[in-house]
Formats: C-alpha cells, sequence, structure tokens
C-alpha cells in the first residue's frame, strides 16, 4: 500500500511542479464498458469516470508520465439465487466496483505540428479495484491492489498552440491478485489537453 | 490564463468526480427483504407425503426468556395467518397433504417471527413443546448450519421444517429445512402482508428438492 502512496504522491507532485517546456496535462471525462471477469460482476456501461494525466516530451513524438483515474460501474440485480452448497440466498442485489488506476504512461505522437495528431500509448501500474456487495441490510467491502496494464489507441485534435482535445479508447486489464480473478475494461475517453511548448 | 485553466480544471474535475462516484442504493424497505434457505442434503423430502402446520406462529424477541412464561406469545392473527396460509398453498402446490399434528405426519412446519439483532436467532425448543407431536429436547441441523449474521434492527420469519420420525439417541428433532425470510421492521403495515406473500414464496421456489 505505502509504495502505491509514494508513486501516486510522486505523479501528482510531478503533475504540479512541472512547468518545463513541451510536457501535455489533460483531463478526461471517460465511459467505461465491462468485459470480462468485470461483466461477469456487473455487465452495465457506466459514464461515472475520469482520467488525469502528465506527460513530458522526451523527443518530438515521445512523451513519457503519468495517469491516475477514477470510474464507477454500478449494477443492481435481481431474481437471481445464490447457493454456495446447500444454502441458497436471494434478494436484491447493488453492486459497485470503484477502480483507481494509477500509471506509469508512455506515448508516442505521430506528428507534432499538424492538427490531427494520433497517438498510441501504453500504461503500466497498479489499479485498485473496490467491491460492494449490497444485500438487504448487509454490505461487503473489499479493496484489491492488482498489477494493471492499459494500451491506449486516441487522437489530439489541437486548434491552437496550447490547447487540444483528445479523443481516444483504452484497454484496461490486471493479473489476477489481491484476491480477485483479473478485471478489464474498455474505457473511452475525451478530454481537455494544455499543452507547454 | 492557461495556467488558470490549467490548475481550476485539474481542481473541478477532482471535486465532481468525486461526487459522482456513488449510486443510490436501495430506496424501498421491500428492496431489503433477503430470502434464505438451507436443508439436510442426506434427506429425501420427496419419500414424504404428509406435513402438519400448526395455527399460530411464534412471535419471539432478544431478551425474553424461554420458560418465561406459561405459554410463548403469538403472532396476531392478521400477521400470522398470511404466514400460514402461505406455507399451506406452497406444500400442498409441491404435492404434500396436510394432516393434524396428531395424524402422525412424516413432516411438521414450524414458523416463527423473530424480532432481534440477528438473521438467525436461536431459540429454545420450549417454544413449540405444547404443539410438536411426540416430543422431543432441541432442536439439531444435519450437515448444515444456520446463517450467524448480527445486524441492526430486523425482524425474520424464520420457518423449520422437521420430521418427528428422525430423533436422534440425545431425543433431539432433526430440522431439515429452514427458511429464513430477514427485512427491515419499517415500511407501510398494509404492505407485510404482501412482502411475505412475496419473499415466503420465493423461499420456496428457491428450494427445488423440496419438489415430490
Amino acid at each position: 500500500m505505502k509504495k502505491y502512496l509514494i508513486l501516486f504522491s510522486l505523479l501528482v507532485g510531478l503533475g504540479i511542479s512541472a512547468t518545463a517546456q513541451r510536457s501535455l496535462y489533460s483531463v478526461n471525462y471517460t465511459v467505461t464498458l465491462p468485459t470480462g471477469n468485470t461483466a461477469d460482476f456487473i455487465d452495465v456501461v457506466s459514464g461515472r469516470g475520469f482520467a488525469l494525466e502528465f506527460q513530458k516530451f522526451i523527443n518530438d513524438h515521445v512523451a513519457i508520465g503519468g495517469e491516475f483515474g477514477h470510474s464507477t460501474i454500478f449494477e443492481r440485480t435481481e431474481n437471481e439465487v445464490y447457493t454456495r452448497e446447500t444454502a441458497s440466498l436471494s434478494g436484491i442485489q447493488y453492486r459497485y466496483q470503484y477502480a483507481y488506476p494509477i500509471m506509469a504512461t508512455a506515448a508516442y505522437y505521430h506528428s507534432f505540428t499538424d492538427l490531427i495528431r494520433p497517438y498510441a500509448s501504453l500504461g503500466i501500474g497498479t489499479i485498485a479495484n473496490k467491491r460492494t456487495i449490497e444485500m438487504g441490510m448487509y454490505k461487503s467491502e473489499d479493496t484489491h491492489w492488482q498489477f494493471g496494464f492499459r494500451p491506449e489507441l486516441g487522437v489530439l485534435i489541437q486548434p491552437a498552440d496550447n490547447v487540444a482535445f483528445r479523443v481516444g479508447a483504452k484497454y484496461f486489464g490486471t493479473l489476477e491478485g489481491g484476491g480477485l480473478e483479473g478485471q478489464s475494461n474498455l474505457s473511452f475517453n475525451i478530454g481537455l489537453v494544455i499543452l507547454n511548448n | 490564463m492557461v495556467d488558470f485553466i490549467k490548475r481550476s480544471s485539474f481542481g473541478l474535475l477532482l471535486v465532481s468526480g468525486l461526487i459522482a462516484c456513488s449510486p443510490e442504493g436501495a430506496t424501498f424497505v421491500e428492496e431489503q427483504d433477503v430470502v434464505y434457505t438451507n436443508y439436510n442434503k442426506d434427506f429425501n423430502f420427496s419419500s414424504k407425503s404428509t406435513y402438519a402446520l400448526p395455527d399460530e406462529v411464534i412471535s419471539i424477541s432478544n431478551g425474553g426468556l424461554a420458560g418465561d412464561t406459561d405459554q410463548p406469545e403469538f403472532l396476531p392473527p392478521q400477521l400470522a395467518n398470511p404466514i400460514l396460509a402461505t406455507l399451506r398453498s406452497n406444500m400442498n402446490a409441491l404435492g404434500y397433504r396436510e394432516v393434524t399434528e396428531s395424524a402422525d405426519p412424516d413432516l411438521v412446519l414450524l414458523p416463527a417471527a423473530l424480532q432481534t439483532t440477528e438473521v438467525y436467532y436461536y431459540y429454545d425448543w420450549w417454544y413449540w413443546s405444547w404443539y410438536y407431536p411426540g416430543g422431543g429436547a432441541g432442536w439439531y441441523y444435519p450437515g448444515y448450519y444456520p446463517p450467524t449474521v448480527t445486524s441492526v434492527r430486523s425482524g425474520s420469519i424464520f420457518v423449520q421444517m422437521t420430521s418427528p420420525k428422525d430423533v436422534d439417541s440425545n431425543n433431539n428433532i432433526a430440522v431439515n429445512w429452514i427458511a429464513i425470510v430477514n427485512g427491515l421492521l419499517e415500511g407501510e403495515p398494509g404492505d407485510a402482508a404482501n412482502r411475505i406473500d412475496k419473499t415466503l414464496d420465493q423461499a420456496f421456489s428457491q428450494s427445488p428438492y423440496l419438489q415430490k
């Protein structure tokens, strides 16, 4: 847990103190589509999410940085019976999964000067997945820290020197760990990008 | 200027993100109802044919002690009758035939209403000794255990299905099926019968092994 906090504060610190040339900040709204094991738990698209990114260009095309985000997916299940051995339990369940990705990222931007700048990016780090189930008057809550990665494809639309808009799609995946099987989702994001040239 | 936009947009986004992150949970009291069933997997329900059902539902709350009074407390008829009627209609629909408790039934259903802070509350055999054919010394649950969850103030309807012919060496009576319907003791009194009906029906429908 401590190392994640250090990593997180490092990323936040970078974001606040970086005033050097040729860096970008972005604020993104995300829509999450659960896939795989995540979809087995909650199979509903959610618009509750955001991502904050900072990247610094090390040459004309390549930037490295960090990302912190949050998404909530939610589903209400009804008419389901949960059976373990001889015991059966039924009732309305409210399921939540809160994901907090904290990642180091590297991106390749195809063209630095054009209006349209497609890019490919890869992030590696951790995702804290917090699962909550409410059933009747009872509630279970567990947070699982997992190793995570996310490839991303997207495009920057840059109408001015300092401002651009981002449209992108990420695939978030985690490996089994922290007492939870591997999770995954597709995340579509649109965002505002501030560039320091 | 860019710097100002940058910093304020980050702050705004963080705040709005945190506010937006929790959708609503249960809104209505009946959404809190939970139905739990468990059974003795070595017991062959389909080989049984008759059952007996008392005409009272025992009322038990925390604090009362078995044997404090001459008789246990009973649920008022407006609550007891829907419980008994739902149990009867489900048992009949499954193919069992009702007989009186003195007619040597294969199965006996013992319903109780619990106002406690626990889903499962061990209540003493004494509560049913006035009714039960053949008598007994206590309960036991062959091969399974009822749940032990502590909760806020809630009410449960707790139905135990016993087989009077199966008594162990200590004269304890085997409970072969239990159903616990747990919910908040709130809401409109008029809805209580509907909630009882729906949740007890669910207890039977999630127990397909009871089918004859």
